[in-house]
């Protein structure tokens, strides 16, 4: 294919294209839904702390997806509704499936500051991790005590970083007692989706 | 140039013969040579710090401790020429946590020449997948807004891969025709056109442009800059600024537009401040082209060891 024909075929396709995406700001109910799902994962105030001075996007096709917007974004979104729907805006921090909240790996990395449910691994846990994989006892230097099993967990390496979101497959207190090979935490999203699938 | 000299070189170096024609036209024979000879060699891969997540010098000692050897580039402090790579630049933690951006030096340039304030709105036209928009949203520190703007729809993907792999949030993104910015209802106080072009001036990354593009294509990218140009001057407040780039050697998608542009709309050219580089073409392939034109750059890999690229900012009277 031709440079004319290439950027032919995206003009085409730009043309007639049917919206099935709504951007809206969010309404007080799936507001405080987002909210209380952080504040019920990540800790009391987690939510509120993590949307101060933002506004709250949702956008709705397959699923509703959640974004962290400053006022100057707002104001353009606001300006051009109705005439051109955006592709995306500010920041990406999860999505709402029914009445649950998903958490993303930037809405994970925002969190991280006000939560005490982390667990940190090693630097070879760090790589199991960015290849998508569970990560066992022995990748793992800590681990929080009042964790229960099921309950999410934000994963972070030893610089402090935040890698992935997590599921906890064991309880905090029993941690110490368990054995290296034991898969502790179960990967639901890493960064290295950024790499298998991002771009 | 005789003709056999042209083909010699062209089928020496792989090139279509016309594309050796032009050279030699705008170059002369001694610096198309050394051009052709510096394509050869490639570039050095180079990546840009994103400040927005970290230091430059917090991403220097973590890349050195992983047997990374960096140099700085001189005139962008958060910019890195890649000496050694002991792996894949796409895979290592530090990318995955957005500290860097894989980008060609030259195209640092365009949003570095904006200069955008914290408080700015900016347009950026072809905005996918998102190095010029990531580093402007870094200048920003975050602020302001960026309305960015790109028709591709795969490279939509990647724009919105790398926002958020960078930690940005100050930008709104539609997936639109550029030329129909105006329906948007915006008005910016800076705008960057990277305009789609020939893109000889990638060569050095991707030998098969040596033949891929015609003269039907310089054309043809010559009439949607104009367009593009056209559209983003229209949507530019008063005493706005615009930067637009190529990475295409063209008069034709270069001074051409700019001369247009400063023909039928209230700009005029300003200097972009660059103490390197060669100055726009006054006189290309038989066609002359205002004196302003001197306040454009152009760099070219044999000269600047970087890929070829064309800037040049106007501002709005």
């Amino acid at each position: 294919m031709g440079l004319k024909d290439s950027l032919s075929a995206n003009c085409e396709k730009g043309e007639g294209e049917v919206a099935t995406i709504e951007f809206r700001i969010v309404p007080t109910d799936q507001k405080e839904l987002i909210l209380s799902r952080l504040d019920e994962v990540l800790g009391e105030g987690v939510g509120h702390k993590v949307t101060r001075n933002m506004e709250i996007v949702v956008a709705t096709g397959k699923r509703t997806e959640v974004f962290l917007v400053p006022r100057m974004v707002l104001d353009i979104f606001m300006k051009t509704q109705g005439i051109h729907n955006p592709y995306c805006l500010g920041m990406h921090v999860g999505d709402l499936i029914h009445d649950e909240f998903l958490l993303g790996i930037e809405g994970a990395t925002l969190c991280a500051p006000y939560t005490t449910r982390k667990a940190k691994v090693s630097d070879k846990g760090e790589q199991a991790v960015l290849y998508g994989r569970d990560i066992e006892c022995a990748f793992i230097k800590d681990f929080p005590s009042a964790i229960h099993r099921g309950e999410k967990l934000l994963v972070l390496n030893v610089f402090d970083e935040t890698i992935a979101i997590g599921k906890a497959l064991v309880d905090g207190v029993e941690f110490s007692t368990l054995p290296k090979e034991k898969v502790a935490v179960e990967n639901i999203l890493d960064r290295g989706w950024y790499l298998r699938k991002g771009t | 140039m005789s003709d056999k000299i042209v083909r010699d070189l062209a089928g020496r170096f792989g090139y279509s013969t016309y594309l050796v024609d032009r050279y030699i036209q705008m170059f002369g024979l001694e610096d198309t040579l050394r051009l052709l000879e510096a394509n050869e060699k490639g570039l050095m891969n180079c990546i840009r710090c994103n400040t927005l997540r970290v230091s430059p010098d917090h991403l220097l000692d973590r890349l050195e401790n992983k047997k990374f050897k960096l140099e700085r580039i001189g005139w962008v402090p958060y910019g890195f020429r890649v000496l050694k790579e002991s792996f894949s630049l796409g895979s290592t933690t530090e990318y995955l946590l957005g500290y860097y951006y894989i980008q060609e030096v030259a195209s640092m340039l365009p949003p570095h020449l904006l200069a955008p304030q914290p408080s700015d709105c900016v347009v950026d036209l072809c905005a996918a997948p998102g190095g010029k928009t990531t580093q402007l949203a870094q200048i920003m520190g975050n602020k302001g807004v960026i309305v960015a703007i790109d028709l591709n729809r795969e490279r939509m993907r990647s724009l919105r891969s790398n926002l958020s792999r960078c930690g940005v949030s100050n930008v709104i993104a539609y997936r639109m025709d550029g030329k129909d910015l105006p329906t948007l209802g915006v008005i910016a106080d800076r705008i960057l056109i990277d305009a789609p072009c020939s893109c000889d001036g990638v060569i050095p990354f991707d030998p098969s442009r040596k033949k891929s593009r015609g003269m039907e294509d310089i054309e043809f990218c010559s009439s949607i800059q104009k367009k593009l140009v056209a559209a983003a001057i229209q949507c530019l407040a008063s005493e706005g600024e615009l930067v637009y780039s190529t990475c295409s050697t063209a008069p034709e998608e270069n001074e051409r537009i700019i001369a247009e542009a400063i023909e039928k709309f209230d700009v005029q050219v300003v200097d972009t401040g660059l103490q390197f580089g060669d100055e726009g073409f006054r006189e290309a392939l038989g066609v002359r082209y205002p004196d302003e034109l001197r306040l454009a750059r152009r760099l070219y890999p044999h000269k600047n060891g970087t890929e070829g690229f064309f800037i040049c900012k106007l501002r709005k009277r």
